[in-house]
């Protein structure tokens, strides 16, 4: 069954992980059978984002099966519009990726708002890291205001997933992501109950996570071949316009 | 991909779960593993952890008659203290061949006397134990308190968060291993091998909790040697046990 990795990081970590070069990252994505992957660079997500996200364009440049999300960081509103010009219209780069969760700014925040708003001409999907319940029960606002934005919750928001599941049931714009060491054995087949199966994405959070692991959770979801395949390809392939 | 050996799951429970609405019953429990192909699942009983540490072992030394293949594991309860050595010594005799201890569930500190002194107890009996180390300083904590210890003490929950300090504790302790379910950093196996060897981790599921998969396909697919994978899957575990899962 072929997969879509739609949440991935590309650069150093500070964790006892070789495997982070692009070359490393191809060979995984090989062995998985994974056909593409949507990456943000660590280095834009914990440091500097305009130089992450200027280094991720170099690392995927001709890399038929990588892509790039651009991160932005509310605290910088002009930089990150700039950002989201240079890189939107780029054939590579298929959407937005925010960590207000890492970068302690909420997501209901003005700046995150200004960012968001920004986003509105470029039709893309944004991937949003944002943990725990206030943060996730506030996402339900931005949802609202932003209706023609689609967006990724990343782990489900990790140890509140399953507020991000009822968070999800009411608002259509709202994708998960189901990788979360936090959940229970049964949390894709509640999330698929709950919201439906298109709106499931994989990702496997690589290079911090081994897409087995991640795969073994929907390989052993009580769900049927073609829910799985929806999971695992065809929604990311829709949402993504692949 | 799969070892030829027989598969044993060193992390499983069973009984009831208060805290969230899961099928973990002994029938779930050996559902999930003969779907995975395993042969020996080692399990304790959640009657063990949550309410009462005798009647949890009683509990699961019956289920293990009744149910082919599981393997049963004891617990005790620290904050017990006094009253759990007796318990230990018992279970000890009627030949449990693993200890488990749940700091996580049942929230005593790592930093905490009782537990310095039922591990030194264990040591004494010999029996190894499986404790759970998921936060950064709890591996460096556990192998301070086991320094002196010659029986394995296996840490659970170990993942790509705090992997480098669990490696950094088995370099220095020889009788520390790893048990596998949340090693799930794209090339965990391959860097612990590589570091410590791969005789000193242990496949364990921590089903049906968890998805069996997860952790299955995670050591399947590791870039190791058939004979590593194999003794990860089973060997290492049953060298751990003398071959008391037999």
């Amino acid at each position: 069954m072929p997969v879509i990795d739609v949440i991935a990081q590309w650069g150093p970590r500070p964790n006892p992980i070789r495997a982070s070069s692009v070359e490393a990252i191809t060979s995984i994505l090989q062995r998985f059978d994974i056909e593409k992957c949507i990456l943000s660079a660590t280095e834009g997500i914990r440091h500097d984002f305009v130089r992450g996200n200027e280094r991720l364009a170099e690392a995927i440049d001709g890399e038929e099966r990588l892509f790039g999300y651009a991160t932005v960081n509310p605290n910088y509103v002009e930089a990150s519009i700039g950002e989201l010009r240079k890189y939107l219209y780029k054939e590579d780069f298929l959407g937005v990726v925010m960590h207000t969760s890492t970068l302690g700014i909420e997501i209901d925040a003005p700046e995150v708002k200004d960012c968001l708003n920004a986003c509105r001409r470029y039709d893309k999907p944004i991937l949003l890291y944002c943990y725990g319940d206030g943060e996730v029960r506030k996402l339900v606002a931005i949802l609202e205001e932003f209706e023609s934005l689609n967006f990724i919750l990343a782990h489900m928001g990790g140890d509140a997933w399953e507020n991000g599941m009822e968070v999800a049931s009411d608002h259509f714009n709202l994708f998960l992501g189901p990788c979360t060491f936090h959940a229970a054995r049964d949390h894709i087949k509640k999330a698929v109950e709950k919201i439906g199966d298109r709106r499931l994405v994989f990702g496997s959070d690589l290079t911090l996570i081994n897409p087995a692991f991640v795969a073994g959770m929907v390989r052993d979801a009580d769900l049927t071949v073609q829910q799985k395949e929806r999971i695992f390809y065809r929604n990311a392939k829709e949402l993504f316009g692949l | 991909m799969s070892s030829q050996r027989p598969i044993i799951d060193a992390n499983t429970i069973c009984g009831f779960w208060a805290t969230r609405q899961m099928d973990i019953s002994p029938e779930a429990l050996a559902r999930v593993m003969q779907q995975g192909g395993v042969a020996r699942y080692l399990a304790v009983s959640t009657t063990g952890i949550f309410h009462d540490y005798r009647a949890g072992n009683d509990e699961t030394l019956n289920l293990a008659q009744q149910f082919q293949g599981m393997v049963p594991v004891a617990t005790v309860d620290p904050r017990q203290y006094v009253d759990c050595f007796s318990e230990l010594e018992r279970r000890s005799e009627q030949g449990f061949s693993l200890f488990r201890l749940f700091p996580d569930l049942q929230g005593y500190p790592l930093n905490f006397s009782p537990l310095q002194d039922v591990l030194a107890k264990l040591n004494e009996l010999g029996k190894p134990v499986m404790i759970p180390a998921p936060q950064m300083g709890d591996a460096t904590m556990l192998a301070e308190k086991v320094a002196f210890n010659q029986t394995p003490v296996i840490l659970t929950s170990v993942s790509c968060d705090n992997l480098g300090e669990a490696l950094s504790v088995m370099k220095s302790c020889a009788q520390i291993y790893l048990e596998s379910h949340l090693l799930n950093s794209p090339d965990a196996f391959e860097v612990i091998v590589s570091e410590v060897g791969p005789d000193r981790i242990v496949f364990g599921s921590n089903a049906p909790l968890r998805y069996f998969a997860s952790s299955y396909l995670s050591v399947t697919t590791a870039g190791v040697s058939d004979n590593d994978r194999a003794n990860i899957l089973g060997g290492n575990i049953r060298r751990v046990l003398a071959a008391k899962t037999e």
